[in-house]
């Protein structure tokens, strides 16, 4: 799920808007070829993200380049104005395109959030004509890994030949996107605290802002240490070791690129596996080895944290309420845990059981629906399966809808690598 | 012993010659028995001379020639000229014999106790012990839960934590003179975490009412207010059962309902002449907990044979009795194979109870003796349980056993294979020996009946069991921090105990005046110095004191007032296992060392081994006064207890948080491919670090408030219907409150490690409990057709129930350096301390209620072939008022489910 946050309602005026001055300009087309250059008053207006609370933009760069050309003319002078950001520039008459890039501060959970915005149009027509005269631009936020897709989630783990759960060979892939090589450094693997099969309403509601999380764990790096190519994969093991000579029915997991490693003091402890680099753990909230949910009613995705752990202990805690039934029993309960805003998410997967679906826990900006392995709830034939994101040629589909995305109950692919083998 | 009587008689001449007096007796004209209390008063003045005692004996100045009233409540009085060893013989109103009585009576006692007759047991249609409870005041019936073991509640709204379980550890139920003692249970699986296990678990919960069958019972007394000073080892209450003895009989009954099957055979012989009695019976109870599931089964299989002998000489009557029994309770729980992948998965828990018994009683004959009675009774009882668990254990990886049994450090043994099948044996042979002796001798003085008792016992517990049996290199529980533990090396349990109590009568004008005051003085042998209680009495002093009014004339029948009331203490000591608790072990992970060649793996353990037996811990104590009124008209009687308990002493289980140091070796400088032989302990680098740990420990925390009201109200039967409706109900308020601070260590891994701070918290946890109910029972027998039914509304007014307001700030932290800090405020707003604040919300401790409901209740029993034949059936909840109720915006839907059953008796 590639994120773009756009609000249906801006999408729609942007369509309109682009269908009008395109049909405009073919008709302007050849007038303009034999005009003089003039030099005209340009009117830019940048719309913020409906949704975010005490949006502030700040570092807001308009690079307009002309087609014809190639001349640059930029500006970092705007102002605020009836809900939307404006400046007025003067340039030549002609084609132009408009790159505008800024950073956005706004409140979510009462903690301020910075997140990159951006906003691109092409061959956008400036003239002295009305409608040529101003030009609207809805931005968005994004994840500076956007390009990063889930490509995989194992999280039901295998059987082993007697048909006993064994769930150490959990493992995620992570797929590079773009048409470039990315740096997965500092990409953080996060889970969802709420299940999509147990809805309640939590107070106060930051799930159009926030996902709330139960652990995170961060790829090590400087910045430029995790080169993933285009097309490449990522595979994080919950233990980076070889389960087959545990379960026959397992694979090898020990040249897994990352392994997600919990200390420990305690008898059943997790592994280490030397030779495999660990994530760097911020958060999790539980004592003991990281688990993924084998139900599959978590929601997991992939982020690129804006500030420091230390910054991120302290200030992202999300305080929310509900109120908790069972038969008799109504009490409301609070918990305590942490928040990761939207802006830095770079892809995020639903899981559900269909029949026990109660809800999504991420925006549908995030995810629109979900994909899974049981197909009721304590499946038992949910194990050995997988679910991977299709791909149309050499990419992955990224619709932000895994119900479109991802092909539900897939033979894992280290299965099938395995098999493969013989 | 005739000597001592002898002695006895001598001295009472001495007093005789002192004084002359007129020595009288009262007795009941049918059965011949000595009325107790009966008011021995003038008849113009109505002033009372005398009381009778429990011989029925009364004493009078010489001389007395005026015309008196012998008079009881429930008698014809009678109106006589005194004389020299004058019998007198009093009729009861109502034939006590005929009169059918189907529900629990309140006792005439001094203190609030309920008598549940053989009729109303055969009324009620009981498979076991715990069915009676239904009629004690805030009773109502249950259906049945004989898959999980069966604990006694008195006077208390009980709440699911076993660390409040001293209640029903301190309810006393004692046999024809023998206790049950439960000192030794420990047949648990330690360890374990499964549920299979869990609600099994009864260990230091009190005695398991599903293991007493009732079809042996002539009557059981529950006392719920202050029993004598002769019953000890209790704090809540005592439950008392006589069986039927005597008669010349076989009975048989076969009784079945949704879920059990249940068989009973006796036979009893009586040499009339020999004054010789043997009663045989056995029992047999079947129960599948859900009918459909063969695989979870609890049976019941009980033997019982008891002697009776009395000789009489002249001066003396003996009673002698033996019986042996035998109580053997299966609980059986297995998953499929098949929907266990073939594995085993089965859980099994045996108790064999054998239990023997010699008692001896002799009472005067002398009239004049100042000896009256004296009691020995020694009680022997031997049980072999076992416990055993056996299940496929399939582990995700290298997983060490725990199998050092001592401090230090070692490498760890890896558990092979990764799939096995493990067994746990708990193997408990609770032994106990329970000898008692006592004596009552009476004065003869004028116009004052009065006993006293003197007496003392002794109990001895232990377990001769091995105890925790496993392979420990193939646990169960893998993971965990356990190991075997033989219950044979535990010290025996000794008390040892005086007591004295003193009862009198006596008539204050027109008023009677009833004190039985006593005290009684128990303490623990045997056992070690660094026990606080070493060496250490418990003096518990018992008071009941009644007071009745002179009698009023309303209509034709006279009215009743009697006023009583009590006021005692009552200690228990800790069980063995309570004293003398399983070490604690503590295995510290030093490196785990993962090679692809698993022979170059390793992992190194720390182990602390700590014994965290509490010498501090004393007896649980419970306080109680409780006040009743009393009054009867007619053959109507209403009783109504007020009463308060505070048991600040109860036992608990804490955890206790330390740091434990280790080292953390760092691996991550060998190169795994340069590896030749697995990693060197003694070259590698390390790190000191501590991780807080925690073991539980028993200490004398909590504290169960409870105070309320039962009452009762008894109609006569009406004549034409033929019927007769009991009124009994309670309001119980029990208050459930931790008096030791918390501790408690947060879940959270940050930054890669776990969180190891461990906050301390006030005491605050804390329950409240509430409750209301009235059970209105209409019984009606048709004696022409042989026919009883009941019909029975059981009505809870109001439920309610409320937790106690807990801070969400720590009082106190502790740190892994073992030092303890205040936490302030701004410690919410640091990395790590943040998380020792709780979540509590105000909403959780509003106090919540359910409010009213009513199951209809209906029994019916029939006789046929001249009472040869008895056919009984019953419908619990029949019908049903279940109203919805709202909470928090939420409706709350009840429903309930009828329950029934059918049985058939066979006497002959």
């Amino acid at each position: 799920m590639n994120k773009h946050i756009l609000m249906a309602g801006l999408k729609a005026i942007v369509a309109v808007l682009t269908i009008s001055m395109v049909m405009a300009s073919c008709n302007d087309y050849q007038d303009d070829n034999h005009k003089e250059t003039i030099t005209v008053t340009h009117h830019l207006s940048l719309h913020l993200p409906l949704h975010l609370r005490e949006a502030v933009l700040t570092e807001t760069k308009a690079v307009l380049t002309n087609v014809q050309t190639q001349q640059q003319y930029t500006t970092e002078k705007f102002t605020f104005s009836d809900s939307s950001f404006v400046t007025d520039l003067s340039l030549p008459e002609g084609y132009y395109n408009i790159v505008v890039t800024g950073t956005l501060t706004y409140q979510v959970n009462q903690q301020p959030i910075t997140a990159k915005v951006k906003a691109k149009r092409e061959n956008v027509p400036i003239s002295n004509q009305e409608q040529k005269q101003t030009t609207e631009m809805a931005l968005n936020v994004y994840s500076a890994q956007e390009g990063f897709v889930i490509s995989e989630i194992f999280f039901t783990g295998t059987t082993t030949p007697d048909g006993f759960m064994y769930t150490d060979d959990q493992y995620v892939k992570i797929g590079n996107n773009s048409d470039t090589t990315m740096y997965a450094d500092g990409l953080a693997f996060i889970e969802s605290f709420f299940t999509s099969d147990d809805k309640h309403d939590y107070q106060p509601n930051i799930m159009s802002e926030a996902m709330t999380i139960s652990a995170i764990y961060v790829v090590p790096g400087t910045g430029r240490d995790v080169p993933v190519h285009p097309g490449e994969e990522l595979v994080i093991a919950l233990t980076a070791i070889d389960h087959s000579s545990i379960n026959p029915n397992s694979f090898d997991l020990s040249k897994a690129n990352f392994e997600i490693y919990d200390k420990s003091s305690t008898l059943d402890g997790d592994r280490d596996n030397l030779k495999v680099p660990n994530l760097t753990n911020w958060y999790g909230n539980f004592n003991g080895t990281f688990v993924m949910h084998t139900r599959g009613v978590k929601s997991y995705a992939i982020a690129r944290p804006m500030v420091d752990m230390q910054t991120f202990m302290q200030k992202y805690r999300y305080k929310f309420e509900y109120i908790f039934k069972q038969g008799d029993i109504v009490v409301p309960i609070r918990e305590r845990e942490y928040f990761i805003p939207n802006a830095w998410i770079a892809d995020a997967v639903n899981l559900a059981i269909p029949t026990a679906h109660e809800w999504n826990v991420l925006s549908p900006m995030l995810d629109k629906g979900f994909t899974y392995c049981a197909n009721v709830n304590f499946d038992e034939t949910r194990y050995n399966k997988s679910v991977v994101r299709k791909k149309e040629g050499k990419k992955w589909v990224d619709t932000n809808n895994s119900t479109e995305d991802f092909e539900p109950r897939a033979t894992p692919s280290m299965l099938k690598y395995k098999l493969s083998q013989k | 012993m005739s000597r001592i009587s002898w002695t006895f008689g001598c001295f009472l001449f001495c007093v005789e010659v002192l004084q002359a007096q007129m020595y009288c007796k009262v007795l009941d004209k049918d059965t011949k028995a000595p009325i107790v209390g009966a008011m021995v008063m003038t008849v113009d003045t109505k002033k009372i001379v005398a009381v009778t005692d429990p011989d029925g004996r009364f004493v009078l100045a010489d001389r007395c020639e005026q015309s008196l009233r012998i008079s009881l409540l429930g008698y014809q009085s009678l109106q006589i000229i005194p004389e020299h060893s004058g019998v007198y013989y009093l009729s009861e109103k109502v034939n006590r014999l005929k009169e059918v009585v189907v529900t629990a009576q309140e006792g005439r006692g001094l203190s609030s106790a309920s008598t549940i007759s053989r009729q109303a047991m055969e009324h009620l249609q009981p498979s076991s012990f715990s069915d009676l409870t239904e009629l004690l005041p805030g009773g109502r019936a249950h259906d049945p839960h004989l898959n999980t073991p069966n604990l006694i509640c008195l006077r208390e709204v009980p709440i699911s934590s076993d660390q409040y379980n001293t209640t029903s550890l301190g309810t006393r139920f004692i046999i024809d003179d023998a206790p049950i003692s439960v000192n030794a249970n420990m047949q648990y699986l330690s360890g374990a975490i499964d549920r299979t296990s869990g609600k099994r678990n009864f260990a230091n919960a009190g005695v398991d009412m599903r293991t007493l069958s009732t079809d042996d019972i002539q009557e059981v007394t529950i006392i719920r207010g202050i029993p004598s000073v002769q019953y000890g080892g209790l704090t809540s209450g005592l439950v008392k059962v006589k069986r039927r003895k005597g008669g010349n009989y076989v009975s048989a009954r076969f009784k079945a309902d949704m879920d059990t099957k249940l068989f009973h055979f006796s036979k009893a012989f009586e040499w009339e002449h020999k004054k010789l009695s043997l009663n045989l019976s056995a029992d047999y109870l079947n129960n599948k907990a859900e009918p459909r599931n063969l695989l979870e089964t609890y049976q019941r299989f009980t033997f019982s044979t008891r002697l009776h002998k009395q000789w009489d000489t002249r001066i003396m009557s003996y009673t002698g009795a033996l019986h042996f029994d035998y109580g053997g309770s299966f609980d059986d729980d297995k998953v499929d194979p098949q929907f266990n992948h073939g594995g085993i998965d089965k859980y099994s828990s045996k108790y064999n109870r054998y239990a023997a018994g010699l008692s001896l009683e002799l009472h005067s004959k002398s009239e004049r003796s100042f000896f009256k009675k004296a009691e020995f009774s020694a009680t022997f009882s031997y049980e072999r349980n076992r416990l055993e668990r056996t299940k496929l254990v399939q582990l995700d990886g290298d997983t060490p056993a725990a199998t050092t049994m001592t401090e230090g450090e070692s490498d760890a043994v890896l558990i092979t294979p990764y799939r096995y099948t493990a067994t746990h044996v708990v193997d408990g042979k609770p032994f106990n020996l329970y000898l008692k002796g006592n004596a009552s001798f009476s004065a003869p003085l004028e116009g004052l009946s009065n006993t006293l008792l003197v007496g003392a016992d002794y109990q001895l517990d232990r377990n001769l069991g091995e105890g925790q049996i496993y392979d420990r290199l193939h646990p169960l529980y893998a993971g965990g921090s356990f190991r075997p533990r033989r219950y044979i090396d535990l010290p025996a349990s000794q008390t040892l105990a005086f007591y004295a109590e003193e009862q009198v009568s006596m008539g204050i004008g027109r008023h009677k005046l009833d004190v039985e005051a006593g005290v009684r003085s128990e303490t623990m042998l045997g056992l070690n110095r660094r026990f606080a209680i070493h060496g250490k009495f418990n003096i518990d002093p018992r008071v009941n004191v009644g007071w009745n009014f002179p009698a009023l004339r309303v209509g034709k029948d006279r009215m009743y007032f009697n006023l009583s009331t009590g006021i005692g203490w009552h200690s228990m000591f800790p069980t063995i296992d309570f004293l003398y608790p399983e070490p604690a072990y503590m295995d510290i992970v030093e490196l785990n060392y993962y090679h692809v060649r698993p022979e170059y793996r390793r992992m190194y353990l720390q182990t602390y081994v700590i014994d965290p037996t509490n010498p501090l811990l004393k007896a649980a104590r419970n306080f109680k006064w409780e006040i009743k009124g009393d009054v009867s008209w007619a053959g109507n009687r209403l009783s109504i207890t007020y009463f308060m308990e505070d048991l600040r002493s109860g036992f608990r289980s804490m955890s206790v948080y330390a740091p434990y140091q280790y080292k953390a070796f760092d691996a991550s400088a060998i190169d795994p491919d340069a590896l030749l032989e697995r990693p060197d302990i003694s070259i590698l680098p390390y790190q000191t670090k501590s991780v807080m740990r925690s073991y539980e420990h028993t200490s004398n925390g909590s504290r169960t408030y409870k105070k309320g009201m039962e009452w009762m109200l008894s109609t006569v039967r009406f004549p034409v219907i033929n019927t007769r409706l009991t009124v009994s109900g309670a309001w119980f308020r029990t208050e459930y409150h931790n008096s030791l601070p918390i501790m408690y260590k947060p879940t959270a891994t940050i930054g890669g490690e776990p969180l190891e701070l461990v906050g301390i918290y006030k005491d605050d946890d804390g329950f409240i409990r509430e409750m209301v109910n009235t059970n209105f029972t209409f019984d009606t027998t048709i004696p022409k057709l042989k026919l009883g039914f009941s019909l029975s509304a059981q009505c809870v007014w109001l439920t309610a129930e409320q937790s106690m307001h807990k801070e969400n700030l720590p009082l106190k932290y502790m740190d892994t350096d073992g030092g303890i800090r205040p936490y302030t405020r701004a410690d919410v707003h640091d990395l790590r301390l943040q998380y020792l604040v709780r979540n509590y919300t105000d909403g959780m401790f509003l106090r919540q209620t359910v409010p009213f409901c009513m199951d209809l209740n209906f029994k019916a029993t029939k006789k046929f072939f001249k009472d040869k034949l008895m056919v009984a059936l019953f419908v619990n909840k029949l019908w049903d008022a279940h109203p919805d109720y709202n909470r928090n915006d939420f409706t709350i839907r009840r429903y309930v489910t009828p329950y029934f059953g059918l049985e058939m008796n066979v006497k002959l």
